[in-house]
């Protein structure tokens, strides 16, 4: 009998003669596998350890995650501290109007840094709920696994490179599941190929970046019924914004959503559109938004369950929100 | 903003799709041979690797240096960085791509007007990764696009094991070549730390047992979970009082907490040491202390731990997965089965059967003399001479010929 033969043989008998108890393996594997059965769920935990630990500004950590949701927690709690301070300080009606605004400016910051986990602390979160009630903000706590609606495989972008950021494209996966949808600035419109694969109805408006085919690109957006969109996609319109454009896109695109439907705002970063062309960023007609101002906007219009991410080199984000449902 | 326009996806993908320049008909000897890697750090086989194959290509009598899209702070004056690298026309610039991941290296190598070597270290599966880490599945996958379109512009493909090789020739690479990593083993023989041996020692007598030891950075194709699930066969069946310690940093926090997670679920927490990354004489000092190394890895393209396990005196026991086996050689116990109880037993079997616990050490040590620095150095330079005598037209490649 060979080597191996013998050991085989030994694991044999260990199995069999009581050194190991019945299923034992199995149970081993079985325990594993529910453990990696979501590793989302352990990432999230990960980034929220990392952020309870208070890691020093910019250590870095395996591929960025923990970092920077110990960098929205701490812009977090350094906001929600500031304003609750301030509110100290106050009384009567004002004391609820600046809690609330801390806790938002709270949500804000937490969602705009932190990636698709939207990390948001239990205490924040209980907070939240009492003072706006039928609202949400960020949909994780820590642990928790992220549920996701069953949207067709087809929607994430592969080969052909589109969207092609893993972070990204999840947003689009997760938020946009009814039709119809329009894609504003739709480029080639292989997105909107994609989100017919898909299932969903979906028409594209193709600006081709020039001034004159974004505003036809917001001229269709408004030529859509109210309330009448189950998806919206906004992507290269989204580069060039004034304070005022910007207000106006996010009311636009909330009174053309069904009720239970979802806007995504792509954009540059405006660090890296500032980073690429400074002249450009410097002088040009209007400039991308931080996705903390997106947050605003789109609530501020009217949506809910807020929540924005970035890309993994840091240079686009989504902002995604939904239409309220009504009962 | 085009959907993606800017992603580093997007990049990489341009990388896989880019123009590949650089003849590989007959071009004559070169002035000099870059390299070209996409991350160099310290503590790490292929950095080092690529170092050494600086001196060996300079010693041959070539410029030669080194250009890298990430560095380690460590090596600033010995890397330049990759927009950098020189583009002279007229073949007399070669390059050479230390290959282990998907990258945007790829593509500067591949617009690169000069004739190509590539150095292949294995790229993991993304089948193995992608479930915990996404990106990187995506990553490990375009690198073997990226290498695959390579193929027809190399001269020749290196690989540091014949597994590797082999893997090249399924791309289409046409001529390929077996030649060892470059270890230098003397960065082994560090003093082991006195704090962390005592320590260990007092473990050992609070409580005699088996100390199991795998070294390998916490990522899911390493598959510390497989050793736990031995470990924990193997206290049950045999020995309670056995420790296992796990050496290598988080390169996958989740998959790191997973194993955390499942080492408390089964109630090990007294008995496995998750060290993450340790220094050099703590690294020692748990290769003198340490009874057996265990390797459960799903993937390994050439497993430099393990020939430092060999080159301690410390037997191995190692699923036969990918290079390994050849890595191993008949110096180990090596498995074609990682189930909890056949690595329990051959773990058992090691400790307690002298003879064979005596031969596998000896033969273990003189398995890692064979991966000696020489040797892996004069391989890498019968390699240089090989693609010299292919580009002097000596053996014209066989696209060349069917051109003809």
């Amino acid at each position: 009998m060979s080597l191996a033969e013998e050991i085989l043989s030994e694991a044999e008998r260990i199995r069999h003669d009581g050194s190991l108890p019945p299923g034992f393996e199995d149970r081993l594997s079985a325990t594993f596998s529910e453990i990696a059965a979501d590793p989302r769920a352990l990432e999230a935990e990960v980034a929220l350890r990392s952020g309870q630990r208070g890691a020093p500004s910019g250590s870095p950590s395996p591929r960025g995650l923990g970092a920077l949701a110990s960098r929205s927690v701490r812009a977090g709690r350094r906001l929600a501290t500031r304003a609750a301070y301030r509110a100290r300080r106050r009384a009567g009606p004002v004391l609820r109007v600046a809690e609330r605004r801390a806790i938002e400016a709270a949500s804000h910051a937490l969602e705009a840094s932190s990636t698709n986990l939207q990390v948001v602390a239990d205490s924040t979160r209980r907070r939240l709920a009492a003072t706006w009630p039928g609202r949400t903000f960020g949909r994780i706590s820590a642990g928790a696994s992220v549920p996701r609606p069953p949207v067709p495989r087809a929607l994430r972008l592969d080969a052909a490179g589109h969207l092609g950021d893993e972070v990204l494209d999840r947003v689009i996966e997760e938020r946009v599941a009814r039709s119809p949808v329009l894609h504003a600035d739709s480029g080639d419109g292989r997105l909107v190929e994609r989100l017919r694969a898909a299932g969903l109805v979906a028409e594209g408006t193709d600006p081709q970046g020039t001034g004159a085919c974004r505003r036809a690109a917001l001229e269709a957006l408004a030529g859509e019924p109210k309330a009448s969109l189950g998806g919206i996609v906004l992507s290269g319109v989204t580069d060039l914004m004034t304070p005022s454009r910007a207000r106006a896109l996010a009311r636009l695109a909330a009174s053309r959503l069904a009720p239970g439907g979802a806007v995504v705002v792509l954009s540059t970063a405006p660090s890296g559109a500032a980073a690429a062309d400074p002249v450009a960023a410097d002088l040009g007609p209007g400039r991308p938004l931080h996705p903390v101002t997106w947050s605003h906007l789109l609530a501020r219009a009217g949506l809910e369950e807020i929540s924005s991410c970035t890309s993994a080199d840091g240079a686009a984000y989504a902002v995604s929100a939904t239409a309220p449902v009504r009962s | 903003m085009h959907v993606g326009g800017r992603s580093r996806l997007r990049r990489l993908r341009h990388g896989a799709g880019a123009v590949v320049s650089g003849a590989v008909a007959p071009v004559g000897r070169p002035v000099r041979i870059d390299q070209v890697i996409p991350s160099i750090v310290e503590r790490d086989a292929v950095s080092h690797h690529t170092l050494e194959a600086q001196r060996v290509l300079r010693g041959l009598g070539f410029v030669s240096e080194i250009y890298a899209l990430t560095m380690g702070p460590e090596m600033a004056g010995r890397v330049h960085p990759l927009s950098e690298l020189p583009r002279e026309q007229g073949g007399r610039q070669w390059v050479c791509y230390q290959a282990s991941i998907g990258s945007p290296a790829a593509e500067a190598v591949a617009e690169h007007p000069g004739p190509k070597l590539l150095d292949y270290h294995n790229i993991t599966p993304a089948e193995l990764v992608e479930q915990w880490m996404p990106s990187l599945g995506d990553e490990v996958r375009l690198g073997r696009v990226q290498l695959a379109e390579l193929a027809p512009a190399v001269l020749l493909g290196v690989g540091d094991s014949r597994y590797n090789t082999r893997e090249l020739e399924s791309w289409g690479y046409e001529r390929t070549r077996v030649s060892m990593l470059m270890v230098d083993r003397t960065n082994f023989d560090v003093a082991p730390d006195p704090v962390a041996t005592a320590r260990l020692s007092a473990l050992a007598r609070a409580e005699p047992g088996a100390d199991w030891l795998f070294v390998g950075q916490m990522i899911p194709h390493k598959a510390h979970h497989d050793v736990v699930a031995a470990f924990a066969a193997y206290r049950e069946a045999y020995e309670p009082s056995a420790r296992l310690h796990l050496v290598g940093r988080d390169s996958c926090p989740a998959y790191a907490l997973g194993v955390r997670r499942y080492v408390e679920v089964l109630g090990l927490d007294d008995a496995v040491e998750i060290a993450g990354s340790v220094s050099a004489g703590e690294l020692a000092a748990l290769y003198d202390s340490c009874d057996v190394y265990v390797c459960c890895s799903d993937h390994e393209g050439f497993c430099a731990p393990l020939l430092e396990a060999m080159h301690h005196g410390l037997p191995v026991v190692a699923y036969a997965a990918a290079a390994v086996p050849e890595t191993v050689g008949d110096a180990g116990v090596v498995l074609d089965t990682k189930a909890p109880a056949a690595v329990a037993a051959a773990v058992r079997r090691v400790l307690t059967d002298d003879g064979l616990r005596h031969r596998l050490v000896a033969a273990g040590r003189q398995r890692a003399d064979s991966f000696s620095l020489e040797r892996a150095r004069a391989d890498f330079a019968a390699a240089i001479g090989e693609a010299l005598a292919i580009a002097e037209g000596a053996r014209p490649h066989p696209t060349a010929e069917a051109s003809a």
